[in-house]
């Protein structure tokens, strides 16, 4: 009952995104964006905002913090789905291409999404891969899996490093 | 027939808080489960007869049921997340309260009973359609927490009516029946993977005459943590959890991890100029049942107690203990000197600032036991709300 008259607390659901897209190295101008989270057992359904590349192919999305009670209830998940595809009437071939797509844990944003975030960039010619990421806080236990589009390969050099150490599931 | 791996295990009771209803997430991948796990068990089979898979959604718990691959060909998984149990809204004392009798005729706590009683029906589809598919692996149940205790009532039943290869793991999770249940249980289902870490509480509730099973068996200690926190009941480090399970289980292989020898079986006697000794710990929480029971055993009283235990338990069932102690206490000097030992070594656990015990009468017994109740339950409160938030 005393849950009631708690206070909500901050929930940041998406870090700031910043990225580009690009076809066979060739900006792609005018291409319209979605983003969406769904809140395990809070937000029915997705909540979705949009955007569109610049002429440079470029995009963003600011970062969203909600104000949630969820939190302090006993028994409470705090897991969000992430998830940025193309969704453009005009090409109707990208439609399943995911510049992200993850499970976020926690009522925080962690740093490997924050860094990964902000540098979003794509060529449409790739496929979407499933990247990998182990926090090395926690010696192999807490991976994160992403799948996206997207390719970030210094960040993926040392992650392979890391699989090396703590062994490929 | 092979057993699911510390790490295997684990990641399959964290992904049952994972759980989105299908059709409505939004991700790219949607199978239940991390990678990992996909290797080893798929929940969406159309095999099994049913499109979308078997998936439970209800108020008082949550399972996904799935059949296994590869290493686990044959096998089949029950993943239970307890959730909200109405009769454990309050974890005080009232948790002690409620008995009723499990799947194999013995009293276990009313709450888990009935959550696992909403659930079974579709276990039951899940598992007559896995016994048509000519299925003759394990039977895996996994759990954390209260879904923990929702796994072990499920894996005596299915060892009942369906298959003696049921393995069970769990996480954190509390003591589910008295002493003819943990018996049972033991040898029904004697692959059971306990485990716990040393601060976490959960697994010491409810208290005496509450058993573990396996019953004189050993549990799997993953870590060395003393007293008792809210953090030690966690799954995973990202919620708050420390060390969390998922942590402290990431290994291949059983043989690799601590093992304890569960209860404390050899007798305790207490004495009162030692009682500031005592503190809220692991330690002291299984030596204060153990010291009431060497007493109990010791004046000829424990049959009695335990047997009235299973059909009265609760606030009834302390009223039954302290009344128990008032007549023991005035029998026979050594004997007071023990129960006053006892009392002491209570309230300091307790964390009472004041461990002197004024009498030995029924009220003041009472009263004693009211306080170490209330300060073991709080803490288990705090650590079941602390699951899952940061």
């Amino acid at each position: 009952m005393l849950s009631m008259f708690k206070k909500a607390v901050d929930v940041e659901v998406f870090p700031a995104v910043s990225g580009s897209i690009v076809l066979h190295g060739k900006p792609m101008a005018g291409l319209k964006l979605r983003r969406g989270y769904l809140y395990l057992n809070v937000t029915e359904e997705g909540v979705w905002d949009e955007t569109v590349t610049d002429d440079k192919g470029q995009f963003s999305f600011s970062d969203i913090v909600i104000q949630s009670k969820h939190p302090t209830h006993a028994f409470s998940t705090n897991i969000i789905q992430q998830v940025i595809q193309i969704y453009d009437d005009n090409y109707p071939e990208y439609k399943e291409v995911y510049l992200w797509s993850t499970n976020s844990t926690g009522i925080k944003q962690n740093s490997f999404f924050i860094e990964r975030l902000s540098q979003l960039h794509c060529d449409l010619s790739d496929d979407v891969i499933y990247h990998q990421i182990i926090d090395e806080q926690y010696k192999g236990a807490i991976r994160f899996e992403i799948d996206s589009i997207c390719r970030w390969p210094s960040l993926e050099a040392l992650e392979a490093e890391k699989r090396e150490k703590y062994g490929e599931l | 027939m092979s057993a699911l791996s510390p790490r295997l295990a684990s990641e399959l009771a964290q992904s049952a808080y994972v759980f989105v209803k299908p059709g409505t997430g939004l991700l790219n991948t949607q199978g239940f489960g991390t990678r990992y796990t996909q290797q080893f068990f798929s929940f969406e089979n159309k095999v099994m007869g049913k499109t979308g898979g078997y998936f439970i959604n209800k108020e008082t718990g949550f399972s996904a049921m799935g059949i296994g691959k590869g290493k686990h060909e044959g096998d089949a998984i029950i993943t239970i997340r307890g959730t909200h149990l109405p009769s454990l809204a309050d974890w005080g004392t009232n948790l002690q309260l409620a008995l009723h009798t499990a799947d194999n005729n013995q009293p276990v706590h009313g709450g888990f009973q009935r959550a696992f009683s909403s659930l079974k029906p579709q276990f039951q589809q899940f598992l007559n359609q896995w016994q048509t598919n000519n299925s003759t692996g394990t039977v895996h149940c996994v759990g954390h927490s209260l879904g923990g205790a929702l796994a072990t009532l499920t894996a005596d039943w299915i060892s009942s009516r369906y298959t003696k290869n049921v393995n069970l793991y769990t996480f954190g999770a509390p003591r589910v029946g008295q002493l003819g249940f943990a018996l049972k249980n033991t040898t029904k289902v004697p692959n059971n993977y306990r485990c716990t870490h040393g601060a976490d509480l959960v697994p010491k509730v409810p208290l005496w005459p509450f058993f573990h099973s396996p019953y004189k068996g050993f549990e799997y200690r993953l870590d060395r943590s003393q007293g008792l926190s809210m953090e030690a009941h966690g799954m995973s480090p990202l919620e708050g959890g420390n060390p969390g399970y998922l942590v402290s289980a990431n290994c291949e292989d059983w043989s690799s991890l601590q093992r304890k020898s569960n209860e404390y079986l050899q007798p305790v006697r207490l004495k009162y100029e030692n009682r500031n000794q005592a503190s809220y710990s692991d330690y002291w929480s299984e030596r204060l049942s153990a010291a009431l029971i060497t007493l109990l055993r010791e004046t000829g009283y424990y049959a009695a107690v335990a047997v009235q235990a299973t059909i009265s338990a609760g606030a009834t069932f302390y009223d039954l203990v302290a009344r128990t102690l008032e007549t023991i206490a005035k029998t026979a000097t050594k004997a007071a000197d023990q129960v006053k030992g006892l009392l002491g070594h209570m309230l300091a656990f307790a964390g009472s600032a004041v461990t002197l015990v004024a009498d030995l009468t029924y009220h003041t017994i009472r009263a004693i036991f009211n306080k170490m109740l209330k300060r073991l339950y709080a803490g288990v409160r705090e650590a079941l709300k602390w699951v899952h938030k940061q």
